[in-house]
């Protein structure tokens, strides 16, 4: 859906109106199921979110050796409280293609799922060198496992924009958010014949009304940016993720996972 | 049973070539009479009275009185010489004409090539060594016309045995022709046109036709077949095959070198239109064979030149230059001009459709072609049914009424595979009936597509020869043909299997208690202890009782032995191998055991189920993962990092006009199969690693999964800064058990610890036990028809020869 000018002020008014942003984030608690992110998986990169891939391919095993199973949202509406303990979510942002190299192979022999978030203008080009991301094509073959679902990740909430002043900036990166992902899911409909239904915020830049431009866009479970444990609400505004060391410590992996929030 | 007796049970059973190196082992470790005779006898069986001769001697020199060795030397020096000569003139038998090889049978009539290649490199010796003998070819002859083959491919001038056994063979009233290749090296200085380089093909050249017509007396060259040749078999002979699979990099800098400027050329024989330089130095060399040929027998036969999907003429669209795939993909700096790339697959061309006869038997067009690689094999074709045959198809109409014969298709029965395929024919990874049901419907898409005919890749594995995947990891390199890797796609081609042991497998996944009467115990345990009882009736499943460890050039083998009947529902167990015995290596397992080895283990076994059994390694010594960083050595960890072992079989690709993209394929070696390698067995599966019997588990590990990069020296993958590889005085070895809890994590018991029983019963550093092996310098194996030989069989009988 694209917004007018128009229809985005009005709807920037009616959210100011609603109640508080962290209320809302957290309502009804459904599930302490965990969200990890990830991003690139390679040995060398300033990224705190990268993880090397020897480090990556063991919180994995040990994931399954413990006993987790990575799940999908739509999994979570039937999840009793006994397997909610040894389930999580999977969440890989800036649809890096070491995905493919170095995260699709595991969780395929591991049955888990996970979400891969793209950067709509990214896709099938790279960010910069030695950064190609995936293309449409390679998040056909990932959607057709079953196993993964494709997300979008907003590019004007990347980093060069929030070096801008914050006030300016949230409205200025919202107005154009509205076109953003209106467009991306023209193109996501276009190239996977549904819509997109999670969204990765990339920074701690979104707000109320940002959240209610994806909600209008047609997203479903949007993740956070706070690096903390939460419990995923029915509302899934706003789901604050686990970022995972790249540290070979395994032992703290699993504490992390354990926190209860 | 000893080697000397193995030994001679292959002379009983008329396994001579298997006898040699078995006679070669003893003699390696001691100098004793009766192996040399041994030796000696084999030699003589398979026709080489010299080697013989010699080895009787040798034995006489240790032991003055043998009996055996004084009359065999008598009854050599006494026989006639053998040999003589099979000189007849014949008529040019074949043609190449309107889209077949044709062969004169009164009329000319069609002849399908159902052909079997055949190369050199016999356990122990490269390719080089020759060490194929007379007596083997004959035998091999015999059951390569029995499968119903009528030709037979051979890459380079063989010794003087091939054509003596070939003139024999077929002189017995059965027929095998002859495809004889000639092959090269590159240029030194990448001009094909070098005076030297073309003075020394034009030898080669001359010398397999005066081969081939059995009017050669060849000088010893390194490397290089020799001897006299006097036996004709240019009346078996379909054709001449120049060259090799041409690199695109080596073709692209000749082209450039030329100027890239194309042009006509006009032989004696042969004529070509508009060529590039390597197109007309192609035509040129095909046509001094058949005027070298003509000139000397007053003959031609058809001819042709190697070429492969690199070099087709086709435009594959799913395939970019790796230059533009890393200008695509970021990875190449702007502005820079790439370096050729041999990845790239997609920018030079052989067109032999360039080239027609002007006179004689004609020339044909010949491609080795795999349905999984290049890429483009798979990615140009996605829509199609089969992308085999779409390739085919697309081939045949470029050619035209040009015959073109396939002269390598095949899968390998290795255990895993280095290309992905998307219709399951990928490069390694079936089992040997599916490598015979895949090989006859790859048979059948060539006859469909109006192909000359097919000749399978190959007819016996060859351990010598590496995969670009595993290449980095069978070192010392020049040690190879002294063991087999079972991960290797390209040393499992075989339709006659080479497989480590004599006179059968040392193992067979059977539960046959006399497998194991030659392996090392290293753990026994009598009492009837465990580290914790649950009294749940599975206490016994939990009990270990005995883990012992064999070997051979292939596998490292392991029987665990439970005091009651296996059952994963209720028990599980852990293996763990530390086969660098140093100071890193991993200690804490997982599934919650929360057990501590005692050692450092560089894999572990994990044996939960027929369906979710794995071997795994420690996330510092796996060679995927830590590609690029510099380092592959198992660090010292109590993480319990462990990970599944990967290989990367294809790498991104993106199309020409960079639109399409075609993922990166990445494939897990840490699955274990169940089943047995006795055909008679309900669960046969002859890729199978482990079978349960009762309260045993068998399990084969292929040296290669353990990143041993040569057993035969004891060596093993240890990359740093200061090299790749080091020397391991053995492996280490422990096991646990455990009671599978929820998730299938083990379950509490009453300590910190989860496990139920282990080996060593103590854990600590001083009670593990170390299974050492003896290197080698002669590999021991046997051969055997594989079932992909009975299906081979079927297909080629169902195939008309003519018509």
């Amino acid at each position: 859906m694209r917004l007018t000018r128009r229809q985005f002020l009005m709807l920037g008014a009616a959210v100011l109106a609603s109640p508080p942003f962290s209320a809302a984030a957290t309502a009804q608690p459904v599930s302490q199921v965990p969200v990890l992110l990830y991003r690139d998986i390679r040995h060398r990169s300033a990224d705190p979110a990268c993880v090397p891939p020897p480090v990556f391919a063991a919180q994995m095993e040990r994931l399954y050796s413990s006993g987790y199973r990575a799940i999908s949202f739509a999994d979570l509406p039937g999840l009793n409280a006994e397997a909610a303990q040894r389930s999580l979510i999977l969440s890989f942002d800036g649809g890096y293609v070491s995905f493919m190299t170095h995260a699709f192979p595991l969780l395929s022999q591991y049955g888990f799922k996970a979400n891969v978030n793209i950067i709509g203008r990214y896709t099938g080009t790279f960010a910069a060198r030695y950064d190609p991301r995936l293309s449409w094509d390679e998040c056909r073959t990932l959607a057709q496992s079953g196993l993964i679902e494709i997300g979008c990740q907003p590019a004007g909430m990347l980093p060069a924009q929030k070096a801008m002043p914050p006030s300016r900036a949230t409205a200025t990166m919202n107005e154009r958010l509205s076109e953003e992902l209106s467009a991306f899911q023209n193109t996501f409909r276009q190239e996977m014949g549904s819509r997109a239904l999670i969204l990765a915020w990339p920074q701690d830049t979104y707000d109320r009304l940002s959240i209610e431009i994806a909600k209008n866009a047609g997203f479903r479970y949007l993740l956070g940016s706070e690096f903390r444990h939460g419990a995923i609400s029915r509302d899934v505004s706003g789901m604050p993720r686990l970022r995972p060391g790249r540290e070979q410590d395994l032992a703290m992996f699993e504490q992390l996972l354990e926190k209860k929030p | 049973m000893n080697l000397l007796d193995r030994g001679n049970l292959a002379l009983q059973r008329g396994d001579y070539q298997e006898a040699i190196n078995i006679f070669k082992r003893v003699l390696d470790g001691r100098k004793d009479p009766k192996a040399f005779v041994g030796y000696g006898l084999a030699q003589d069986r398979l026709g080489d009275s010299a080697a013989a001769r010699w080895a009787f001697y040798q034995a006489l020199e240790r032991d003055p009185k043998n009996a055996e060795a004084l009359e065999q030397i008598r009854r050599i020096e006494k026989a006639p010489r053998r040999a003589g000569r099979t000189v007849r003139r014949p008529a040019s038998v074949f043609r190449a004409v309107r889209s077949n090889l044709e062969i004169l049978d009164g009329t000319w009539k069609r002849f399908f090539v159902k052909g079997v290649n055949i190369g050199l490199g016999l356990p122990g010796f490269f390719p080089g060594e020759f060490a194929i003998k007379t007596g083997t070819y004959r035998k091999w002859f015999d059951q390569i016309a029995d499968m119903g083959a009528n030709a037979v491919r051979v890459y380079t001038i063989l010794p003087p045995g091939f054509y003596e056994a070939l003139a024999a063979f077929n002189g017995s009233g059965r027929n095998l022709y002859l495809f004889q290749e000639i092959w090269t090296e590159l240029p030194d200085r990448g001009d094909f046109e070098d005076g030297r380089f073309t003075e020394e093909l034009q030898l080669e050249i001359r010398s397999a036709v005066d081969v081939i017509y059995g009017e050669a007396e060849l000088p010893e060259r390194p490397g290089h077949a020799h001897g006299a040749y006097t036996h004709d078999v240019s009346r078996w002979l379909a054709a001449f095959i120049v060259g090799r699979e041409w690199e695109s990099w080596a073709v692209r800098a000749f082209n450039d070198l030329k100027g890239r400027t194309n042009g006509d050329l006009s032989g004696s024989f042969l004529a070509l239109r508009d060529g590039t330089p390597f197109e007309r130095w192609i035509a040129r060399t095909c046509d001094y064979v058949q005027e070298y040929e003509h000139r000397t027998f007053g003959l031609t036969h058809p001819v042709t030149a190697v070429n492969w999907p690199t070099l087709d003429p086709l435009v594959h669209p799913s395939e970019s230059t790796y230059e533009q795939e890393a200008r695509l993909q970021g990875t190449w700096p702007e502005g820079e001009v790439a370096p050729f790339d041999e990845n790239s697959e997609d920018t030079e061309s052989l067109d032999m459709a360039k080239i027609s006869a002007i006179r004689g038997s004609g020339v044909f067009a010949l491609y080795h072609a795999y349905p999984y690689y290049p890429d483009f094999m798979n990615n140009d074709y996605l829509g199609r049914p089969n992308g085999y045959l779409a390739y085919l198809q697309q081939l045949k109409l470029h050619h035209g009424d040009q015959p073109v014969l396939i002269a390598e298709f095949g899968v390998p029965t290795s255990r895993e595979s280095a290309h992905w395929d998307r219709q399951g024919w990928q490069h390694g990874g079936h089992t040997e009936i599916d490598q015979g049901r895949i090989n006859a419907l790859l048979m059948s898409s060539i006859h469909e597509a109006g192909m000359a005919g097919g000749i399978i890749f190959s007819w016996f594995d060859e351990w010598f020869k590496k995969n670009w995947l595993f290449v980095p990891v069978q070192l010392p390199a020049e040690r190879k043909p002294f063991w087999f890797n079972f991960q290797d796609p390209e040393q499992n081609y075989g339709l006659l299997a080479a497989y480590p042991g004599y006179p059968d497998k040392t193992v067979h996944l059977a539960g046959r208690a006399e497998d194991w009467t030659a392996a090392t115990t290293l753990y026994r345990k009598t009492d009837k202890a465990l580290a914790f009882r649950f009294d749940d009736g599975f206490d016994e499943a939990r009990r270990l009782v005995q883990l012992s460890v064999h070997h051979d050039e292939g596998f490292l083998y392991v029987l665990l032995i439970t005091a009651g009947p296996i059952d994963f529902a209720n028990a599980r167990y852990l293996i763990g191998l530390d086969t660098c015995s140093s100071e890193g290596g991993e200690r804490l397992l997982p599934f919650g055991v929360n057990f501590h080895s005692p050692v450092g283990l560089t894999h572990l076994i994990e044996l939960s189920g027929r369906h979710d059994s794995r071997i795994l390694t420690a996330s510092s010594y796996d060679r995927y993962l830590n590609e690029g960083s510099g380092e592959v050595r198992p660090a010292a960890s109590d993480q319990g990092a462990w990970v599944m072992m990967q290989n990367k079989t294809n790498m991104r690709r993106i199309s020409k006009d960079g639109t399409r993209f075609y993922p990166a394929r990445v494939a897990t070696m840490s699955r274990l199969r169940f089943g047995s390698l006795d055909r008679r067995h309900a669960d046969y599966n002859s890729l199978a690693d482990f079978f349960v019997d009762r309260n045993r588990i068998e399990l084969r590990i292929p040296w290669g999964l353990m990143n041993v990069t040569d057993p035969s020296s004891r060596t093993v993958l240890w990359m740093d800064p200061n090299g790749a590889t080091r020397s391991t005085p053995g492996i280490r070895v422990i096991a646990v058990s455990y009671k599978p809890g929820p998730g299938g994590t083990a379950a509490p018991t009453s300590g910190p610890s989860r496990h139920t029983d282990c080996f060593p019963g103590r854990p600590v550093p001083e009670q593990v036990r170390q299974y050492v092996w003896k290197g080698w310098e002669t590999p021991v194996y046997h051969t055997y028809l594989k079932d992909s030989y009975l299906e081979a069989r079927k297909m080629f009988h169902d195939l008309p020869e003519g018509a």
